[in-house]
């Protein structure tokens, strides 16, 4: 569904990806970890063309979206969520789900199946959310669209280990419904992460230095483990 | 003491500060979403004028030609945009603000070779001319459709922002432009949209002056002064803010005419100046 | 560090281009001709506002479309002083130099503290109020018509034969040179163009970024008010058109043609853009239209000036040798 060949990125004159190389299948949940510093964020950022200057392919679904603005690659239904969350301060968790809904209607039913104490949070300004309930409802807006691949920085980054949890229990929900999903986790994260998805990946100084099935990672943990706090 | 004097310079006052109204409208809003600091706008609200003038001459109808003045000042804000502006987004906030003092120059001495350095007006449309009387001075109604129409952009602006999708989208990408295109919203669009509106407006602005104040070279220096000191006495990017402030400086400006006629705009510079040392942010500015 | 490695640094590209531009200006009155003379004197002027305005704009970073204001508060106090209150150009001249430190003082405090946009729609702003006021107050600075007769014979010195005049400016205009190239060899200089390029960090090294910008702009403000100051004695007449914001934009304008990040880029601008309007201005009267497009064009294009374009083209041959030219 999503293959990344021969990635490199930099920001200014300072080179963040070498040569990343992978491919996504759909229905996979894939988590990629490593340290801080280790390209995970700009990994996410170049798929969808943000700020990066890139060189190499990325498609998606078999189209070449490598040049695209963001906002064409978000309307081919990948949906991105950065580690703040992306929700826009000042704005009402209502407007803001309004806002990637777009002209669609908001159904709050469909919302409410995935995190049922939706109706508290909507007149809220989002800046009044706590961590928790901004990770989530920067997940639900996913759902108010035709997203087919979700990627998303850090989920539970500075959040307590009861809200890690839901968060992936939600996540592995939307992937059950056929989301493909690309969690993008701290080092530290990754007991959590093993516990839900198919795939594992591990970035070290730009490079994606493993990248293989969660069964056969468990076999590796401790190859992982050294990859990741060395 | 005779008061008519300063009821007189309050009308005017309060026509002059719909019409800076109207100018900065354009300004905030390309400064909100665009974030850039437009020194060129109050030459589309000349070339509004101009336009305005032209038209008028030829044809002489009124409502062709402001809205023949609106729309080529929009057309004039969107191939600004296109050709100057989308090139230097990237670059530093320094390269963005000569990028646009440069058309300002640039049309400024166009309309000079056009028009010539002379000063240009038309007559106020005759069922207008009329007026009611208030306190012993005579508004006449264009007086009052200036106002009217001022105070109407600021309801519609206000509501289009609050309830509709576009209004939605705009206030995003105001915020986080990064963030809106992750969401499927072409920002690259709503900067062109949002360069027409301002541009159209000052259009729509110069139009409505030329019956009122003869038009003429060194007008848009003047103007986009006063648009910027209501701006940043509002604090960047309150629109509510500007609408009160463009409307006081008016009236304040008038006044001030009356009582030092030497010194009027020395006095209201100095003011601002004071409001913005107490008050970096401006008045209705958030920080 | 020894005195021969001192003496190394201090002789570069930029020691020699300017001591050969000071020799060639000196020689220039010995052709006797009235024209050139002429060129020479406003290119010295233009130059030494340019330079002045680079303090702010190339070093620190700040973009000030208000600079008419320091160069018109130099001209007026020394056409009001020498006319009011003391006839001598010298004196007239050196009195620039506390109300340009005191109008720079006045405009840091106000426009400063806000950031880069604001700085450059305050200073606008500030200017036009200047503008308006030199205008407004008739009894005092003459309106629209400005002061004539500005004397050339004074008490100290008499300027009034036109190669005196012209030595005389040169004099100044080699004084504020060899003053900005002490400064930008200084640790001052070193400081003010580290605040440009990277205005965060120096907080943290114990620099205030307002005091360092309050100097940027007290250097930068003196320099285009002696500018001013010897424009008043040069022509014997000012107007508010010194004050207006078309003719504060002009050193921009030259800085931006020479090369913001060059030492010498805003002479070099001066150098070309004073023969190029003085001549265009005499069969095209609508020149400003065309500085307006080669501004544009500038900024879209070749934002290194003529000297980044020089640097980048030597560079492709391979040549090295503009490198020396930079800050």
């Amino acid at each position: 569904m999503l293959s990344v060949e021969n990635l490199n990125g930099y920001y200014g004159p300072f080179q963040v990806l070498f040569n990343v190389n992978f491919k996504v299948e759909r229905g996979d949940m894939i988590a990629i970890v490593g340290s801080n510093g280790a390209g995970k964020t700009s990994l996410l950022k170049s798929i969808m063309n943000i700020e990066l200057r890139k060189e190499g392919r990325i498609t998606f679904e078999g189209k070449d979206i490598t040049k695209l603005p963001t906002y064409k690659i978000a309307k081919l239904g990948i949906f991105y969520i950065p580690d703040t969350g992306g929700l826009y301060h000042g704005l009402t968790t209502l407007e803001n789900m309004q806002l990637a809904a777009g002209r669609r209607t908001i159904d709050i039913d469909r919302l409410k199946e995935i995190y049922p104490e939706i109706d508290a949070l909507l007149h809220r300004p989002a800046d009044k959310l706590s961590g928790g309930e901004r990770k989530i409802v920067s997940i639900l807006r996913s759902i108010l669209v035709e997203t087919k691949l979700l990627l998303l920085d850090e989920p539970t980054e500075g959040v307590s280990p009861i809200v890690t949890e839901e968060i992936y229990k939600m996540l592995k929900k939307l992937n059950d419904e056929g989301k493909t999903i690309i969690v993008v986790e701290a080092g530290s994260r990754l007991k959590a992460a093993l516990k839900y998805v198919g795939k594992i990946g591990v970035m070290r100084a730009g490079k994606l230095e493993y990248f293989d099935t969660t069964e056969k990672a468990l076999k590796d943990l401790e190859l992982l483990k050294k990859l990741i706090f060395i | 003491m005779d008061l008519t004097p300063f009821l007189t310079q309050i009308f005017i006052g309060l026509y002059k500060g719909s019409l800076y109204w109207i100018l900065a409208l354009g300004l905030v809003l390309i400064f909100g979403v665009v974030r850039v600091i437009n020194f060129a706008h109050a030459t589309f609200y000349v070339t509004g004028s101009y336009m305005m003038y032209t038209f008028y001459m030829y044809t002489g109808n009124f409502i062709l030609s402001l809205t023949m003045a609106t729309l080529i000042a929009g057309a004039l804000g969107v191939a600004f945009e296109v050709a100057v502006i989308r090139r230097v987004y990237k670059l530093e906030t320094i390269y963005q603000l000569l990028a646009t003092f440069a058309i300002a120059l640039i049309f400024n001495e166009a309309q000079k070779l056009v028009w010539g350095k002379g000063v240009v007006y038309i007559p106020i449309p005759e069922a207008l001319r009329e007026g009611v009387s208030i306190g012993g001075v005579t508004l006449n109604y264009y007086m009052i459709l200036i106002m009217v129409i001022g105070l109407l952009l600021f309801i519609i602006v206000i509501l289009f922002m609050n309830n509709t999708i576009m209004g939605l989208r705009i206030r995003a990408v105001w915020r986080d432009p990064v963030m809106s295109e992750a969401l499927g919203v072409s920002t690259r669009l709503i900067y062109t949209l949002v360069f027409f509106v301002g541009a159209a407006l000052a259009g729509l602005g110069g139009a409505l002056t030329v019956p009122l104040i003869s038009v003429g070279p060194g007008l848009a220096d003047y103007l986009i002064v006063t648009a910027f000191i209501v701006v940043v006495i509002a604090g960047l990017g309150s629109i509510t803010g500007a609408y009160i402030i463009s409307v006081l400086v008016g009236v304040l400006s008038s006044i001030l005419v009356l009582i030092t006629p030497e010194l009027d705009i020395v006095i209201l510079y100095m003011i601002a100046a004071f409001i913005l040392l107490l008050r970096p942010q401006g008045l209705f500015g958030e920080r | 560090m020894s005195l021969s490695s001192r003496l190394k640094g201090l002789v570069n590209g930029n020691t020699v281009a300017l001591l050969l531009l000071i020799a060639f200006l000196a020689i220039i009155p010995l052709t006797g001709h009235r024209f050139y003379m002429y060129i020479a004197t406003l290119i010295m002027i233009m130059g030494m506002f340019a330079m002045g305005y680079n303090v702010l704009f190339g070093y620190v970073g700040l973009l000030s479309f208000g600079h008419g204001l320091f160069f018109g508060a130099g001209a007026y106090s020394t056409a009001l002083f020498t006319l009011k209150v003391y006839s001598d150009p010298l004196v007239g001249v050196l009195i620039t130099v506390p109300v340009a430190l005191l109008t720079s003082i006045i405009v840091g405090v106000l426009t400063l503290k806000h950031g880069k946009v604001y700085f450059a729609i305050l200073t606008l702003a500030l200017s036009m109020i200047f503008w308006s006021a030199l205008v407004k107050l008739r009894w005092l600075t003459g309106g629209t018509d400005g002061l004539v007769g500005i004397p050339k014979r004074g008490v100290f010195v008499d300027v009034s034969g036109p190669i005196v005049t012209y030595y005389f400016i040169l004099a100044f205009f080699a004084v504020i040179m060899l003053g900005l190239y002490i400064l930008n060899k200084s640790r001052y200089g070193l400081l003010l163009r580290a605040l440009g390029a990277n205005e965060d960090r120096l907080p943290f090294l114990g620099y205030s970024t307002f005091t360092l910008r309050m100097v940027a702009l007290t250097i930068s403000g003196t320099a285009s008010a002696l500018a001013g100051s010897l424009y008043a004695v040069f022509y014997s007449v000012v107007t508010p058109d010194v004050a207006y914001w078309t003719f504060g934009a002009e050193p921009l304008i030259m800085t931006l043609i020479g090369g913001p990040s060059y030492f010498l880029g805003p002479l070099i601008g001066a150098l070309i853009f004073v023969p190029l309007t003085t001549v265009v201005a005499r069969f095209a009267e609508y020149w400003m239209l065309l500085l307006g497009i080669a501004l544009l064009a500038v900024i879209l294009f070749f934002r290194g000036g003529l000297l980044g374009f020089l640097e980048s083209l030597s560079r492709e041959l391979k040549l090295g040798v503009y490198r020396r030219w930079r800050f």
